[in-house]
């Protein structure tokens, strides 16, 4: 317990200071928040009322303890142009990127996990060595290069998978509670919208992982290896274990948490990333968002998604440590 | 007749593994490391193979079971209970039928087991593997708890959920036995199974080994470099030298037997030297006056403990109420096992970590109130020789600019030409010639590289050398030579050491005096001779029986 305890305070300690900075954000940005929220034609007295009735007039430290307390209501501030709570943008955009983060980070997983455990075990065969340089090239390629291409190749031109969108046009009125549709399809009983929504989410997911990927494989090789060269997996051989059996139940336990690690931090650059693939793929979601807002210097916007993604990054990563903490049996007796 | 002889003599001489001409080199190199090795191991006959590190001995034994990755069969045939398994240097039987019948205690009891699987469930893996009795079956479990006390495991029921992590060296390597032992092998394979113990717990192990073998008339491969051991434990040996084997022998019987002058020296190793060096020190020793009025070092009552991580406060280490006294010219031994405190101390004599509590006079004046220029002095006056030679060099300095980098800082002054005529000097002092300078640590091999730590530490002109387990990573023939040059150190110089050692033979060749040291407590102190001769305390007494 007390090092999920420990763990939760650090997590916190984290949040505080990603707060401060994205408060300190909106106030290093140039231009006065009062006069850019009044627009161009607003006299120096609408300014003067905005700046008080904005708070600006306040000392600073006033401001962040005002903000904090918002912040802990849920109250994210209103958008300077849509004057809609910036909460309600966010909770409307959040789950089509997580969503597709989601898919990007399993097949991620998928690829990188395995594909690294074998060169591993195969290190320095042919196999490993095309492995490790599709993985090279892989690291090489930008997100919105390879998502232009196989939006190009896979969906316009062979028309294996859809070009754009998060659902065909047939359901364009399919609404759920979540907003995650993977998850509303199947709630309503739905199917074939589950269906439709995977295909919309696999070239975007794919373009999206694709570098990460190239990252995960190479870390997760080199940390088997080393799990292979230790004295356990000989001892296990003379055992007359299988290499089988070696591969998953002794080496890819010891081996997995050292690139877990890395992938619980890929989940939050992820979300980051959305905004490559959203806008090529004409998806909607918080890249898009973020970027819409700051083309509007909409300030508060632009704080708010920053704090979400850092939100994101910081869970993603506190489940990732308590994960690792329950796989590994040394850290639980040591209590 | 000629029946019954036959049967009586296949009986008694049948081998359970036969290696004719056998030859193995690696995957990436060109050369044979295992060159034509032929020998046979008759059954229930425990069988040594000695040699230095580097001599090919882990290489020969698991390459023969396929069991390793990097190396290439050349040639030659291996039976194994009278079946062919290698011929022509092309293996023809399954490596996994094979390994069942062999079982493997391996070097490093820390990482032969898997960390995160209880030791238990590692020890069914082996039996279910075997017998396919399924590892969750109550029969399976009866098993396992009967081969953890077979091997010494206190408390088997609650030993089996534990992991390896809770274990010490010694029990973990039981555990490796037990391992080994749950298949029911024909043949045990023990390549250095106590290497990388204490002393204290060598022994223990060696013993288990055999017993276990004697009563399951197992045959054993016991691999190691140590002479005693073998001497003491093994039927026949074979002394391998570069990848050859020299001689096959019984070694109670080495005084009649006719071997090769290396395998003669290798033999007599330590206990040659021993002789060597009381003899030479006997002259020259009585030169100093070590009881001099008052002590060079004089430590009272230090303690130090050290805790694992800031958020975790459990003290996990420490030294307690350490008071000692050391005479200029003396040669002072610390003796204990692992984990002792004998590093930590010698830390604290050579200032590199300050303790918690106590006082530490170097000639009468307190080290922790030293100015920065009387520490450079100290720094220089105190120098210290690690265990692993090759960790203390820097692999990217050659050797003129190690040695130079000290002479720079603790003697500037010096003209370049006067520095290099003395890192010759130097060099040649400790037995290395001119071509030494501009090669980089990597090209030395273990005594090498020990023999330029020395000389660096001797450039400054130390008063005192404090030496940490300085003979510990390199092998016998090596230890006596380096052995032998501190010997001849301690005859030209008038300098002070103290020795760290786990070796008691070590300690009697070169200590006066010595002390030994248990958790963090110096548990008996005084004169070599008569604390190894007389031992007051239990846990000396106990460091002294461990010895072959």
């Amino acid at each position: 317990m007390n090092y999920f305890f420990q763990r939760f305070l650090f997590s916190i300690l984290s949040l505080f200071i990603l707060t401060l900075i994205t408060f300190l954000l909106s106030h290093v940005v140039p231009g006065d928040p009062a006069i850019v929220a009044a627009g161009p034609n607003a006299g120096a007295e609408k300014i003067e009322l905005l700046r008080i009735e904005m708070g600006l007039d306040k000392p600073l430290s006033q401001q962040f303890i005002i903000y904090t307390g918002k912040l802990l209501q849920g109250d994210l501030g209103n958008s300077w142009f849509t004057h809609q709570p910036i909460l309600d943008d966010l909770l409307r955009e959040l789950p089509p990127s997580l969503e597709l983060v989601f898919i990007a980070m399993t097949i991620n997983l998928l690829i990188s996990l395995p594909l690294g455990l074998c060169s591993a075990r195969y290190s320095d065969t042919i196999f490993d060595s095309s492995v490790r340089l599709l993985a090279m090239v892989g690291a090489g390629l930008p997100i919105f290069w390879t998502a232009l291409i196989l939006q190009n190749t896979v969906a316009a031109e062979w028309q294996a998978l859809p070009i754009a969108g998060r659902l065909s046009f047939e359901y364009r009125s399919f609404d759920g509670y979540t907003g995650f549709y993977l998850i509303d399809s199947l709630l309503l009983g739905r199917p074939d919208i589950f269906w439709d929504t995977l295909r919309h989410l696999f070239l975007p997911a794919f373009s999206l992982c694709l570098l990460f990927t190239a990252v995960g494989l190479r870390i997760t090789r080199t940390a088997m290896i080393s799990e292979f060269q230790k004295d356990y997996v000989l001892l296990a051989r003379t055992k007359a274990a299988s290499e089988l059996r070696i591969m998953f139940k002794h080496v890819f336990p010891n081996g997995a948490p050292a690139s877990l690690t890395v992938f619980g931090m890929q989940f939050g650059w992820m979300l980051g990333a959305t905004v490559l693939v959203e806008e090529i793929y004409g998806r909607p979601g918080i890249g898009r968002y973020a970027v819409k807002a700051v083309t509007q210097s909409d300030i508060h916007a632009v704080v708010a998604v920053v704090l979400v993604v850092g939100v994101v990054f910081l869970l993603a990563n506190l489940i990732v440590d308590l994960l690792l903490y329950i796989l590994n049996p040394r850290g639980r007796f040591k209590e | 007749m000629n029946l019954d002889a036959n049967k009586i003599i296949g009986s008694q001489k049948r081998s359970i593994l036969d290696v004719q001409n056998y030859s193995v080199g690696l995957k990436r190199a060109n050369q044979s490391l295992i060159l034509s090795v032929s020998f046979s191991i008759i059954k229930g006959e425990i069988f040594g193979i000695a040699g230095e590190s580097g001599s090919g001995k882990t290489l020969l034994t698991l390459s023969m079971f396929g069991l390793h990755n990097a190396a290439r069969l050349e040639g030659g045939d291996v039976y194994f209970d009278d079946k062919k398994i290698i011929e022509n240097g092309i293996k023809v039987v399954d490596t996994k039928n094979l390994a069942l019948r062999i079982g493997f205690i391996l070097q490093d009891p820390f990482s032969s087991l898997n960390p995160s699987v209880r030791i238990g469930r590692q020890i069914a893996e082996a039996i279910y593997l075997a017998k396919g009795k399924s590892p969750t079956s109550s029969e399976n479990c009866a098993a396992v708890y009967e081969l953890l006390s077979e091997v010494g495991i206190p408390d088997p029921q609650n030993a089996y959920d534990q992991y390896p992590d809770q274990f010490s060296g010694g029990m973990r390597q039981r555990i490796v036995i037990a391992i080994a032992l749950s298949q029911d092998p024909e043949l045990l394979i023990a390549d250095e199974p106590t290497t990388a113990l204490d002393a204290s717990t060598q022994r223990k192990i060696i013993d288990l080994i055999v017993d276990r073998s004697r009563q399951r008339g197992l045959s054993v491969i016991l691999v190691s470099h140590n002479l005693a051991l073998l001497g003491a434990t093994v039927d026949r040996v074979a002394v391998m030298k570069s990848g050859k084997i020299l001689d096959i022998f019984n070694p109670r019987k080495i005084k009649s037997a006719d071997v090769k002058p290396y395998t003669k020296t290798l033999f007599d190793g330590l206990q040659g030297v021993t002789h060597r060096i009381k003899k030479d020190l006997k002259g020259t020793h009585e030169k100093y006056e070590y009881f001099s009025s008052s002590p060079l070092i004089d430590i009272k009552n230090i303690k130090k403990t050290f805790s694992s991580s800031i958020l975790r406060k459990s003290a996990n280490f420490s030294l307690s109420n350490i008071d000692l006294e050391i005479y200029a010219g003396e040669v002072v031994g610390f003796l204990g096992e692992s984990g002792s405190g004998k590093s930590t101390l010698a830390s604290i004599i050579t200032n590199l970590i300050v303790p918690n509590a106590g006082t530490y006079k170097y000639k009468g004046q307190n080290v922790f109130s030293y100015s920065s220029r009387q520490l450079k002095k100290f720094k220089s006056n105190v120098q210290m020789i690690f265990q692993d030679p090759y960790g203390s060099l820097n692999p990217r300095y050659n050797i003129r600019s190690t040695i130079n980098e000290a002479l720079l800082i603790h003697e500037p002054d010096l003209s370049s030409a006067a520095r290099e005529q003395k890192i010759v000097q130097l060099l040649d002092d400790v037995g290395l010639d001119n071509t030494a300078l501009k090669k980089f640590p990597h090209e030395f091999s273990g005594g090498q590289r020990q023999r330029i730590a020395i000389a660096r530490a001797m450039s400054v002109d130390p008063e005192m050398l404090v030496c940490d387990e300085p003979l510990s990573s390199l092998d016998v023939s090596t230890q006596a030579q380096i052995l032998t040059l501190f010997s001849a150190l301690l005859g030209q110089k008038k300098i002070t050491m103290i020795f760290i050692t786990h070796d008691i033979n070590v300690a009697q060749i070169l200590c006066d005096r010595v002390y030994i040291l248990s958790n963090g407590r110096i548990v008996e102190h005084g004169e070599t001779q008569s604390v190894l001769s007389n031992p007051q305390h239990e846990y000396t007494s106990k460091l002294i029986d461990a010895v072959y």
